[in-house]
């Protein structure tokens, strides 16, 4: 069954992963300064980090019950939908003159939407 | 969709905690049902009929 409190201790731990393995690659590309596939591994490094935490949101939602799925359901639905309209729309705003929008912002967006669709739709159900 | 959740939950005097942890949900889920904010699927109806050792009919409604 779904435990919250083992469920953040687990996510927590591989966003440190993450943390560790960002700084843990900046340094050794400083230090080595590799160059050709060397480099690009040692860039995707922390990929490892976001494997692991994507892993563990998995095995959390497959130990919710329905109702938390429904939940989460709703949340990931929001943030999807969500994300679509705010890319869409920058995309076409950026033919006027806006900023190139990164794929490192996308990630916060559907972060952001997804915390914002959570609760939202535990309000529903409470 | 109505329920006797509540009404048959206290009067066996279980707390909704302890009725979650018999069906294998959480707490949130007990409440949800019991304020009639979320229907439960038919396996879940069945897993609540069950522990109070009656029908879904006897339980809930429509």
């Amino acid at each position: 069954m779904f435990k919250p409190k083992r469920y953040y201790i687990e996510l927590g731990s591989a966003l440190a992963l993450y943390v560790v393995l960002l700084f843990a690659a900046n340094l050794l590309e400083r230090a080595l300064q590799p160059t050709a596939t060397l480099l690009i591994a040692m860039n995707l490094l922390p990929v490892l980090g976001a494997i692991v935490a994507a892993w563990t949101i998995m095995r959390a939602l497959r130990r919710m019950d329905e109702l938390q799925r429904r939940v989460q359901f709703d949340a990931i639905a929001l943030s999807f939908l969500g994300t679509a309209l705010i890319t869409i729309a920058w995309g076409f705003a950026e033919g006027a003159g806006l900023p190139h929008l990164r794929a490192f912002a996308i990630w916060p967006i559907m972060a952001a939407l997804w915390g914002i669709g959570t609760i939202l739709a535990q309000l529903r159900y409470r | 969709m109505n329920n006797r959740l509540k009404e048959l939950r206290l009067a066996r005097q279980w707390s909704q905690g302890q009725l979650a942890e018999t069906l294998s949900v959480s707490r949130q889920t007990v409440n949800a049902i019991e304020n009639g904010r979320y229907d439960p699927s038919l396996p879940l109806a069945f897993a609540i009929a069950a522990a109070f050792a009656l029908k879904i009919e006897d339980i809930f409604q429509p």
